[in-house]
């Protein structure tokens, strides 16, 4: 698994690539609390698009960065979700809390 | 009772970097019953699920053992039983409700959910302070059905 973020416009995207389990969870967690305090008002994205595994944990991941985004005013928007994490995001629900867009 | 066409077993210390190693062994064994990519995905999140649950709930504190026995039966059926012998589940069916968890804020509590509607059949056994069994059953479609 490896985390990185980017500055995109005004925009701050984090990249998810590799297997997201319970394993790599912690290690996500920490990393977006971080970006989270860091770039205090910009738009956060989360790019899933080089996810290769995920599976509940990564509902967690995403439902822990929406929280922390709402605390401060904000909106999370997941981009470029493979089919099998979409398939769990679904399972769950959170499709219809979370925006979901296409691309990589 | 179906007839078992193949079988495997491992053991596991309960660290979490075993998880991906799991999942990953399980999916190579029910391979051979040629899933698509899709069921092929279910199976190692089905098998991630459990042994996740094993890691994070079962053995909380401490490290301890995982037991994983994989059968494929007749009419492309695999039986994935993941046992600990860790803490047990207080109560069942609450364990399965959606969200519920005892895990931290790092879990959903989606684990079972996410079993139950990626498998044809989930079952759960469990005793306090002697551990847990999942029996997992999925039926692999494969390609030719599609």
């Amino acid at each position: 698994m490896q985390i990185t973020h980017k500055r995109m416009g005004d925009k701050i995207v984090i990249f998810i690539e590799g297997e997201l389990g319970n394993h790599e969870a912690k290690q996500i967690l920490s990393y977006q609390e971080n970006i989270v305090s860091l770039y205090i008002d910009s738009p956060i994205v989360l790019n899933l698009s080089g996810l290769t595994f995920m599976d509940s944990s990564g509902l967690a991941v995403v439902l822990n960065l929406s929280r922390a985004l709402e605390r401060t005013g904000r909106t999370l928007t997941v981009q470029g979700t493979p089919p099998n994490a979409m398939k769990i995001f679904k399972t769950a629900g959170l499709n219809k809390k979370i925006e979901f867009i296409d691309g990589v | 009772m179906k007839q078992v066409t193949n079988k495997m077993s491992m053991k596991l210390e309960s660290r979490s970097v075993n998880e991906s190693f799991a999942r990953q062994t399980v999916a190579a064994f029910v391979a051979q019953l040629d899933p698509t990519m899709e069921e092929l995905n279910d199976i190692k999140t089905i098998v991630s699920e459990a042994v996740t649950n094993a890691v994070v709930h079962g053995y909380r504190d401490r490290l301890g053992t995982i037991n994983i026995t994989v059968r494929l039966l007749e009419d492309n059926i695999a039986e994935i039983k993941v046992k600990d012998f860790g803490c047990g589940i207080e109560d069942i069916e609450r364990a399965r409700q959606p969200m519920f968890t005892t895990g931290d804020e790092q879990r959903s509590g989606m684990g079972f959910t996410i079993m139950e509607s990626f498998t044809d059949k989930l079952k759960v056994q469990s005793k306090l302070h002697k551990g847990t069994q999942v029996t997992l059953i999925k039926k692999i479609r494969g390609r030719e059905e599609r």
